[in-house]
């Protein structure tokens, strides 16, 4: 775990120093304690986050314990960046497919191609869920979902 | 007489069709998330938080706090039958309702983890009311700097009863500060850290942070561990404690539910706090303390007590004085900002409906979960059997749904896949999410506070220290952040619940 708390801390102090200089750059800058500015608040937040995250690192130096390993499980690493580029693709293809479309090709991509489902189920399944819940949120909730192109 | 016209008053709010519907989903979706392992209250109240947006507040609130106090009974099924924690409240039910379990006593278990979560939450709900309206007045005479001084100390509370390590806590307290600072400055204007954004102007949203660290990187993390949901292979068996397993388990109950109360009051006190605080209470006072661990009635009695005595209990300084005392009800009070409701005294004069409806709503809900919990056993235990990969994609489709919905803005969906990756390295690096969502929350409040009370004493710090309650609150604050530093101190004797 101390090599890994070597990593957040230094991680953390890069952050601190980032939000330091940049409440620091703000217009009117940080201020003083009797007549705060915009950046008070944030560059005492970074002052306290870079200090905590040095005595965290310098604990992290001074105690041995046994290694536990990688922090990710090798064999499912690329499952992890498979969902996350399938969440981001949803948010690139939404307005302009539509929430009916756009949902059926998530929901069959993380069934079919993520979880290895079968077609019957990974086609049905998606479909099922996009035309449920836009009939829902479309017609019952009256929320203002995206149609897209191809109008629904 | 003010008592009855209250409960009145409340009960013919939660009376109205639409009230007795959203208290019914709220308490189903709660059960829903506490059977589910790996999918908390949190993240369920996220998740349909922007769906109460075009209801009318008294009903959203109404089925949000059903989700919570819901979840409490819930999380018992899967502890007891498991042995996997549905909710992190329930990781001590774990310890001797699963021995119950493989003693062939499983119904007995879910049947006093029921009726001990009913006693509790309608127990508390009697204190809250005869609580709420007295320290409401109290609250009237809190000004900026007494504000300042009870979120710092929530903030440090919360801090202190970090279950992992407390300086990581106070690390994610001041990023969650930073992070609740972005967006338009509130007196000069000037924006601070948004790069030119319009999404940024108004501050980060509150939904894409929460359902990023909650909703997302949970699932990211239970993906990569494979959920086990093996149900033990026992019959449930007769549901209702014998009076033998009355007679144990009714002090237990009882001390649970006022534990978990006053627990649940405090400042940064949560369920999961009141739960181990109340297996250790019994546990010191049991005749047989070592065979504490083998499948012992009142060490499930009192735990599932104390919980759904905290959860409800928790609501009294959110609606009373407008500060939240622990991760869920800061995203409640995020739902009341947004519905255009500002918690605090004053609630009770200008919204007596959504203040006596939410609390006459939990008689009603707790009446609802102990049927949903004890005749309807068997199909959670049917839903527990459902695999995580159907569940999954589901919960990222309601993130993905849940959080366009707020604003019609992609933007935000890509905020909370950032939000979900961060959460997921949280996770792996063994830092809690809970201190930066409320620092996250309370930070504009929390500098809003603080600037006001300087413009009050021309700019001198001293307005903090002269004034006794806000005294009181800084040097408790104090005393809380530097007792692990005094040597021989113990904090919470963890390993007595192993």
């Amino acid at each position: 775990m101390e090599r890994r708390d070597r990593i957040s801390s230094l991680v953390g102090l890069a952050l601190a120093v980032f939000v330091c200089f940049e409440s620091y750059r703000l217009p009117l800058g940080i201020g003083n304690w009797n007549d705060p500015g915009p950046g008070f608040f944030p560059f005492w937040a970074g002052l306290l986050i870079g200090g905590l995250c040095l005595v965290m690192y310098l604990k992290a130096r001074q105690t041995q314990s046994p290694d536990p390993g990688s922090w990710y499980v090798r064999e499912k690493w690329k499952k992890l960046v498979l969902i996350l580029l399938v969440l981001l693709g949803y948010a690139l293809i939404l307005e302009r497919l539509g929430f009916v479309v756009s949902t059926f090709l998530l929901l069959f991509v993380l069934f079919k191609w993520v979880e290895g489902q079968k077609w019957v189920w990974a086609v049905g399944g998606s479909l099922a869920v996009a035309l449920v819940f836009n009939g829902i949120f479309d017609k019952w909730l009256m929320m203002q979902l995206p149609k897209g192109i191809l109008g629904f | 007489m003010e008592f009855v016209s209250n409960l009145y008053l409340g009960f013919s709010v939660v009376l109205q069709p639409q009230n007795i519907l959203f208290c019914f989903l709220g308490c189903v979706m709660g059960t829903l998330v506490g059977v589910l392992p790996g999918l908390g209250p949190v993240a369920a109240i996220s998740i349909l938080l922007p769906s109460t947006y075009r209801m009318d507040p008294v009903s959203g609130i109404i089925m949000l706090a059903g989700i919570y106090y819901g979840a409490m009974y819930g999380g018992s099924t899967t502890s007891i039958l498991v042995n996997i924690p549905g909710e992190s409240a329930s990781v001590v039910t774990c310890l001797d309702g699963y021995q119950m379990a493989r003693q062939g006593r499983a119904g007995v278990a879910l049947g006093i983890s029921a009726f001990g979560s009913f006693i509790a939450g309608t127990v508390a709900t009697i204190l809250i009311m005869l609580a709420a309206p007295p320290l409401a007045r109290v609250a009237l005479i809190f000004g900026p700097p007494e504000y300042c001084a009870l979120m710092i100390l929530g903030l440090a509370m919360l801090i202190y009863l970090a279950m992992k390590s407390m300086l990581k806590a106070l690390i994610m307290a001041c990023v969650g500060m930073f992070l609740g600072g972005i967006g338009t400055d509130p007196i000069h204007g000037v924006e601070r850290f948004t790069y030119g954004s319009y999404t940024l102007l108004d501050g980060l949203g509150l939904v894409p942070v929460l359902m990023g660290l909650f909703g997302i990187a949970e699932v990211l993390v239970n993906v990569e561990q494979v959920v086990k949901t093996e149900v033990y292979k026992t019959t449930i068996g007769r549901l209702l404690p014998t009076r033998e397993d009355w007679k144990k388990s009714i002090r237990a109950i009882f001390r649970g539910t006022f534990i978990g109360f006053f627990i649940g009051v405090l400042p940064g006190g949560t369920a999961v706090v009141s739960s181990f605080a109340s297996y250790i209470v019994e546990k010191k006072l049991s005749k047989q303390p070592e065979r504490f661990g083998t499948g012992m009635i009142e060490a499930v009695a009192a735990p599932e007590s104390a919980n759904n005595s905290a959860s409800q209990g928790s609501f009294i300084p959110l609606l009373t004085i407008g500060i939240p005392s622990n991760v869920v009800m800061a995203v409640l009070l995020g739902a009341l900002l947004i519905h255009g409701v500002t918690p605090g005294p004053m609630l009770i004069k200008k919204h007596p409906d959504i203040f006596w409806g939410v609390i006459g709503s939990m008689y009603l809900g707790n009446i609802m979960l102990l049927l949903l919990n004890l005749p309807l056993i068997g199909l959670w235990v049917k839903l527990l059997k459902v695999p995580y990969s159907i569940l999954f994609p589901m919960i990222l489709f309601f993130c993905l749904v849940g959080v366009y919905t707020v604003n019609n803005n992609y933007f935000e969906i890509i905020l909370m896949i950032l939000f979900g990756m961060v959460g997921y390295l949280f996770k792996k690096f063994g830092f809690e999410p809970a201190p930066l969502v409320l620092a996250f929350v309370l930070s504009p409040m929390l500098e809003n506070a603080f600037r006001q009370a300087l413009i009050m004493s021309g700019g001198s710090l001293t307005i903090f220290f002269n004034r006794p309650i806000s005294l009181v609150l800084l040097l408790t604050t104090m005393t809380l952040l530097l007792l692990p530093f005094i040597p021989g101190f113990k904090k919470i004797p963890k390993e007595e619940t192993r």
